[in-house]
């Protein structure tokens, strides 16, 4: 892959991740209704996606953990949540993806996996801080149902289009 | 089948366990004290606003004129409420330029130059929002070259939204009124009734019925519904007489003794597009 493409790829990981924040802004009102709350994770999709088609693409585990440290810096100004969770997200993609040929059933799946994962550490990781008091009973129903249901919807209309992208800038030799 | 975690991977995994923890307490408590973040992270941030301006300018501009739409929509009705609040407007406005006058005459008699009601404002318009809630926090587009500083108060239309809780040198961070975070800075509130002031402190947000809790109210006026509540620049950098909203239920806690409220926030806490960052002319502790 060549130095412009790489460079691409990063683009497209970074603008994912701010419109993470617009989106969320944007349809604020209707993510955030009593009592669910709708958590937008496309930068997840972009970087399981990207593990799994653009193969040539280098260090991705480093560029998660780079990208990780801007998302805490320039959204929540806590350092060293989503900077160890990026990282893990594609360790663990990886170490699942072995075990299957990717399908897009099976990568839908393995995001879905990865979304819990990253929620309910999050949300862990929040409550050790003593940044919020929600209860565990509430987490399960309240934010992380409904961000799954959302993200999966999300999954089903990015998937191909962002494949197609990815592809395209990994096969630009 | 592969090991998931082997010798070497496992002594990574601790460290970078240990570095994000470390990481953690440090901007726990960076947020907590009065400092701002290091300058890296401070250029890294305005970097970072400078690129979202650009994804953000489409996006806002959408939103934007969903809102001019819907407003379209709303102005017959809009008008004629307007129409019957007008009336009252001219007379009070007069009145209240009179006062105001004759407020700085009396100060500058008795040689008071500043008061806790003094201040002026910086307006800011949102440019994100945290996608994840635990925080609920904005980032809006002014920071420290603007005058911004750490816990001033924030505005949206006519009522109070949050405090800015961290500062860049072109944008800055806003935490919501709403927020469940422990160690946040709370408001401390009055509520004005017939027999004088109550003192209290905004204490949480229900969000079943989006209203503010108001705790440890340290008087036994009189409070009824309707009853109006604002800052009571008591503590901090916030002056006195921002308008938060007003009382829609009085109880009792769970033993009888002290008062709590239920307000409803004069904005939608969730709809907003400019912001006003307040800042108080009196210095504060």
């Amino acid at each position: 892959m060549r130095l412009r493409e790489k460079i691409w790829v990063n683009v497209l990981l970074v603008v994912l991740m701010l419109l993470d924040g617009s989106f969320s802004y944007l349809f604020g009102s209707t993510l955030h209704s009593f009592p669910d709350t709708m958590i937008i994770r496309l930068v997840v999709l972009g970087l399981v996606l990207v593990y799994f088609f653009a193969p040539n693409f280098p260090n991705l585990m480093i560029v998660a953990l780079i990208l990780g440290l801007v998302y805490d810096s320039f959204y929540t100004g806590i350092l060293g949540v989503y900077m160890f969770l990026f990282p893990l997200i594609i360790f663990l993609t990886r170490w699942i993806a072995q075990f299957f040929a990717p399908a897009p059933l099976v990568v839908g799946a393995i995001y879905l996996i990865d979304l819990t994962v990253l929620e309910s550490l999050v949300y862990g990781m929040n409550i050790f801080m003593g940044l919020t008091t929600m209860a565990l009973g509430d987490f399960i129903p309240n934010i992380l149902g409904p961000t799954l249901a959302l993200n999966l919807v999300l999954f089903i209309f990015l998937y191909f289009p962002l494949r197609q992208l990815i592809v395209k800038l990994d096969s630009l030799y | 089948m592969q090991k998931f975690f082997s010798n070497r991977k496992l002594i990574i995994v601790m460290i970078v366990i240990i570095i994000s923890m470390g990481l953690m307490a440090f901007s726990v408590s960076v947020r907590n004290s009065e400092k701002t973040p290091p300058l890296v992270q401070r250029v890294g941030n305005d970097v970072v606003g400078v690129v979202d301006r650009v994804v953000a300018l489409p996006a806002n501009g959408v939103k934007n004129s969903f809102a001019a739409v819907s407003d379209l929509i709303n102005t017959y009705e809009e008008n004629a409420k307007l129409k019957t609040q007008l009336d009252d407007l001219a007379q009070t406005k007069t009145r209240a330029a009179t006062l105001q006058s004759e407020n700085k005459e009396l100060k500058q008699q008795l040689k008071l130059d500043k008061t806790l009601t003094d201040y002026s404002q910086v307006n800011a318009a949102v440019l994100t929002r945290s996608p994840a809630n635990w925080q609920n926090t904005l980032v809006i587009n002014k920071g420290s070259l603007a005058g911004i500083k750490k816990n001033m108060p924030v505005m949206a239309g006519s009522g109070l939204i949050g405090r800015v809780i961290e500062v860049n040198n072109t944008n800055s961070k806003v935490e919501l009124i709403t927020t469940d975070n422990q160690s946040a800075n709370r408001f401390a509130a009055e509520v004005i009734t017939d027999s004088g002031t109550a003192n209290g402190i905004v204490t949480g947000y229900d969000q079943a019925s989006s209203e503010l809790k108001i705790g440890q109210l340290n008087s036994d006026a009189k409070i009824k519904v309707g009853d109006t509540v604002q800052t009571s620049g008591l503590g901090g950098l916030t002056p006195r007489g921002l308008y938060i909203g007003k009382v829609t239920k009085v109880k009792h806690d769970d033993y009888g003794l002290a008062l709590s409220l239920l307000i409803k926030p004069a904005v939608d806490l969730d709809d907003f597009t400019v912001v006003t960052v307040i800042e108080r002319q009196m210095a504060g502790d």
